[in-house]
């Protein structure tokens, strides 16, 4: 089934998104002035309380695993650069999935024009593995094989659907913040979370038995 | 009339025990994120560091446009380099003596303080050449320039003047009676007989 077409942004919608996603976090807006200052501890103090979420996003919506920490790095290195222009009226780490997405997209062309084999890093397990017990090495050996068929499924949905998906279940952002990040109306991010579920339940359900306990 | 879309309109449907379980793997933070994330801050922070410390310039513009116009002057240069070198080379003579190298001939490998002899010559001719060239453009600019009944006797006769002419005069004019002028040419055995 095909998603929905995406109708023009309707003003009206995305200014009503923007006044339910407002959050005053003078925090987040003192430590961007800091940043657009030259700050380099609040830099790091940016990175560090947000790479997680920026990190994690990547790697469930870009296309090119091997790509993902690159992309993740020029995420911060641009939100560092255009500290002086984040708004504190919004939470950062939506501006800064945005950034991320936006870079996803522009690389997502090229990687599949040279499709490599996903998720090949995730195969690799942990190398501490001789001081664990041979149980809880095979749990985690299954929690690896899930985890990337997870990643494998959401390769398959389409681009809004795989943003839609990873910023509410992954990321917990409310419907009208998500609207407003992507620009699209509140209805068309709720078709896309809606046909991205489906989708993910053709594709896990049949490997459900192997993968889940 | 307008359907009510559950899609479109309602709050998404809660969750199955198999959604959440998978909601639940993608929310989780990766271990090796974990592991490596004192690796990317400090990769971060360095690569942003070097940003800044690059020239404001460089910084202001983007590297990108500063790599352009540096390709482009040196694309101007060696056009430039290769312009003048070309021009050199068709300077030299069939005898590979440099005639003239923009106005300043360059010394002989072994007269380094010193003009060829044979230079010196050829570019006070062409010196010369030139400066004729420069008069007669200008003379014909002013003659072509100017209305016919303004141009002087001269000027309007210079098809009578020309050498063509009289060499077309000279050949229509009927041949002279040479036979008392030829008869004292007569050879030296005849003049002898008779």
């Amino acid at each position: 089934m095909q998603p929905a077409v995406d109708k023009p942004v309707d003003p009206r919608v995305t200014a009503l998104s923007a006044s339910v996603v407002v959050i005053q976090d003078s925090d987040e807006g003192q430590l961007a002035a800091r940043v657009a200052s030259g700050d380099i501890t609040a830099a790091q103090e940016l990175v560090r309380r947000h790479q997680a979420s920026v990190r994690g996003f990547l790697r469930a919506v870009c296309y090119d695993r091997q790509a993902v920490e690159d992309l993740a790095q020029e995420t911060f290195l641009r939100a560092l650069k255009h500290a002086g222009r984040f708004d504190p009226k919004y939470p950062m780490r939506g501006w800064l999935l945005t950034i991320a997405r936006r870079l996803s997209i522009n690389h997502g062309d090229k990687a599949r024009r040279r499709r490599t084999e996903p998720g090949i890093e995730l195969c690799q397990l942990p190398g501490d593995q001789a001081d664990r017990p041979g149980r809880q090495i095979e749990q985690e050996e299954q929690h690896e094989l899930t985890r990337l068929a997870l990643h494998d499924a959401m390769r398959q949905l389409t681009e809004p659907q795989r943003v839609t998906i990873a910023m509410h279940y992954q990321q917990g952002l409310p419907l009208e913040q998500i609207a407003g990040l992507l620009e699209m109306p509140i209805g068309t991010v709720k078709s896309h979370l809606h046909r991205g579920r489906q989708r993910m339940k053709e594709l896990l359900e049949p490997q459900a038995q192997r993968l889940l306990p | 009339m307008n359907k009510h879309n559950p899609v479109t309109h309602d709050d998404p449907a809660p969750l199955d025990a198999f959604e959440k379980e998978w909601t639940a793997l993608l929310a989780e933070r990766e271990p090796d994120l974990m592991r490596s994330e004192d690796a990317f801050v400090q990769g971060v922070l360095a690569r942003h560091m070097n940003e800044q410390a690059r020239p404001a310039v460089v910084g202001r513009i983007g590297f990108g446009a500063v790599s352009y116009a540096a390709a482009a002057a040196l694309l101007l240069t060696a056009l430039v380099g290769w312009y003048v070198l070309t021009n050199q080379d068709q300077a030299n003579g069939t005898d590979g003596q440099t005639i003239a190298t923009n106005g300043n001939p360059a010394p002989a490998p072994n007269q380094p303080d010193s003009l060829q002899p044979g230079r010196d010559t050829r570019v006070v001719k062409g010196e010369a050449s030139k400066v004729k060239l420069g008069a007669l453009i200008a003379q014909t600019r002013t003659t072509m320039t100017q209305p016919a009944s303004n141009l002087t006797a001269t000027v309007r006769q210079t098809p009578a003047n020309l050498r063509v002419e009289r060499l077309i005069q000279w050949m229509d004019a009927p041949v002279p009676d040479l036979k008392g002028f030829l008869s004292p040419l007569k050879p030296d055995n005849e003049q002898s007989r008779a």
